[in-house]
């Protein structure tokens, strides 16, 4: 018996190879090859596209994907309720929801991490007043001070990222202090002061290097999640007006017609789906490998 | 530099007064610490845990937790110049450059995700302004001070491939990328293992008989301090009640406390005996007594004792700080 599992185990020399590509293997081949796609779409997505993307064709509507009952190749994710091609909308999409996560977590990322070093640093009343402000910005619902922007200023693609920015910089903020406070201690920060090194050397040169791994895998994280707000916003009509396509906006217009065209809804939503889960995959590998620890001499 | 004579100490800490402010009130963690440090010198600091050695050698660098702590008395003077007059930008010349530190756990001191060059490196641009080739064999140099074999291939390391103690002995290299006049070791030995210790020791004394360093050094180990020091002075409660050539307080300890201390040293070759400690607890920092700090816990204590404290008694080169020796020092 025990022989027998030791031989189903080892596997053929496919199974073997297959395993040490996806399995032993630290790197998440599948995840990182979706991560670098999705970024190559987002880049060529005007030369990717199979149709407009933007092109209403009534006779073409709510065509069913190419592997369901009556799809065809012409359309092989199907098309919407006004006969636009949801591939070539998801492939625009990615453009969108990716340029928003970016955008955001950038913006976010700067002001959150240089807020969270200033707090953890200083201490004191500095870190009261940024701590403070950052648990009120977190407290706050961002959907509707995106509808309050959406109605006054109008609905754009900035408007979000600046939503999804001001709550991202208190998480950014709040985790960074966090770091701070306990590398601040330490006795290596200890003796570069001992050796004479300034407040801003001791923070940019001792500590953020420290923080670098954690803010790396938060990053990462984030972007499922802007794109999944954005979604929500979108869904409110607070994110980025139509026709511009993106994935939020696409599930949502799908909704209605979820018994009679599902994939309209679906398509749109695994996108989403795949690309949170790779973000994710990658951004646990992202950590492992910048763990000096763990990184070989 | 103003070397007037050669007599000048190098450190001059006088009535050194640093207190804690929490919750629970003031406390005198440092009360009234006086003590000087000559090159080419090694001064022990002894005493047990929490009588305010560390917090009396972060001072000295001005470098006391704040706002828990806050120097509030006296005088720290190198070669003459008044540190606690300092700006903190004045501070940063003496810090590395005339005064080093290096702390207990090597393990610690060094910045995980920097490599040991890296380190090294910053020390030397900071203090030399050293760059290029010039930085790499100042790096080297360095290393090989300390004996890293194949320091070359250290640059490259992180912390973690070295044991603990080679990166005590990186920790010095980088404290003496300054070429400090003055090195504050707190309990540079007690996280290594006895031989790593020796080994240590011995670098120390070496770089010492080198550069003339002067070197206080923090300890509650006597053995490291026979094998060490020059001068010892025995701290308690905040003060120093004792200061004395090694030799001679090994001999002859005076203040009662530095009896009890030297009879708690466990004796290997006694080993039957049942170890020497002394009853009680030394006063809590925020309660500070109206006498002698050692009276509650002290067999010769008297009324006296009890109501007010002893001054320090200065005779033959020693000093005690002891009612008992009021008329016959």
């Amino acid at each position: 018996m025990t022989s027998m599992t030791l031989q189903a185990k080892a596997g053929g020399p496919l199974r073997r190879g297959l395993r040490k590509i996806f399995i032993d293997s630290k790197v998440p081949l599948v995840p990182l090859g979706i991560v670098v796609a999705s970024l190559l779409v987002a880049v060529f997505a005007d030369f990717l596209v199979l149709y407009d993307p933007l092109a209403i064709d009534p006779g073409a509507a709510q065509l069913p994907p190419v592997f369901a009952d009556g799809g065809s190749w012409a359309y092989p994710l199907g098309t919407d309720r006004l006969g636009r091609d949801i591939l070539s909308r998801i492939i625009l999409g990615t453009r969108v929801s990716l340029s928003i996560a970016a955008a955001t977590i950038l913006l976010g990322g700067l002001v959150g991490t240089a807020l969270g070093l200033l707090a953890g640093y200083r201490g004191g009343w500095v870190d009261a007043l940024i701590m403070r402000t950052a648990d009120g910005f977190l407290a706050f619902p961002s959907i509707l001070l995106a509808l309050v922007l959406a109605v006054t200023v109008g609905p754009s693609f900035w408007v979000v990222v600046i939503v999804l920015a001001l709550v991202l910089w208190a998480r950014f903020a709040r985790l960074v202090r966090g770091d701070v406070l306990a590398l601040k201690g330490r006795d290596f920060v200890q003796l570069a002061r001992v050796a004479g090194a300034s407040g801003p050397r001791i923070v940019f040169r001792h500590i953020l290097p420290n923080v670098l791994n954690t803010l790396m895998v938060l990053c990462t994280l984030q972007v499922g999640w802007a794109i999944i707000v954005e979604a929500s916003l979108t869904f409110l009509g607070a994110g980025v007006p139509p026709p511009t396509p993106t994935w939020g906006g696409m599930v949502s217009e799908g909704l209605d017609y979820v018994e009679s065209a599902w994939w309209i809804s679906t398509m749109p939503g695994l996108a989403i789906l795949l690309i949170v889960f790779s973000y994710n995959l990658v951004g646990d590998w992202v950590r492992d490998a910048l763990d000096p620890q763990l990184r070989n001499i | 530099m103003p070397e007037t004579t050669t007599s000048t100490p190098l450190i001059e800490v006088r009535d050194l007064q640093t207190h804690l402010f929490s919750k629970r009130g003031v406390g005198r963690a440092v009360a009234g610490v006086s003590f000087d440090l000559h090159a080419g010198e090694t001064l022990g600091l002894v005493g047990e845990s929490g009588c305010g050695k560390s917090l009396t050698c972060l001072s000295v660098l001005r470098l006391n937790p704040q706002p828990a702590s806050r120097i509030v008395g006296g005088n720290v003077r190198f070669r003459g110049d008044d540190l606690l007059t300092k700006s903190e930008a004045e501070m940063r010349q003496y810090r590395g450059k005339k005064i080093s530190m290096i702390l207990q756990d090597p393990m610690r001191a060094l910045n995980p995700v920097l490599t040991i060059g890296d380190q090294l490196y910053e020390a030397l641009i900071l203090h030399r302004g050293l760059r290029g080739r010039e930085l790499r064999d100042a790096a080297c140099e360095l290393l090989e001070r300390v004996r890293i074999p194949d320091p070359a291939a250290g640059l490259a390391a992180y912390p973690h491939h070295f044991s603990g103690g080679m990166r005590q002995r990186v920790v010095g290299a980088i404290a003496m990328a300054g070429n400090p006049e003055v090195l504050i070791a707190d309990e540079p030995t007690t996280a290594l293992d006895v031989t790593v210790q020796e080994e240590f020791l011995e670098l120390l004394k070496s770089i010492q008989q080198q550069d003339g360093l002067g070197i206080l050094f923090v300890t509650h180990d006597f053995a490291v301090v026979a094998r060490m020091c020059d001068r010892v002075a025995v701290m308690y409660a905040g003060r120093i009640v004792e200061t004395a050539d090694t030799d001679t307080l090994f001999d002859a300890p005076r203040h009662p406390y530095t009896q009890a201390l030297l009879r708690s040293v466990p004796d290997v070759s006694r080993r039957d005996e049942r170890l020497f400690s002394i009853d009680g607890q030394p006063p809590s920092v925020f309660a500070p007594l109206p006498g002698c700090s050692f009276a509650p816990r002290c067999e010769h204590a008297t009324e006296r004792c009890r109501s007010s404290a002893p001054p320090p008694v200065q005779a033959g080169g020693r000093s005690v700080s002891c009612w008992l020796y009021e008329e016959k020092p």
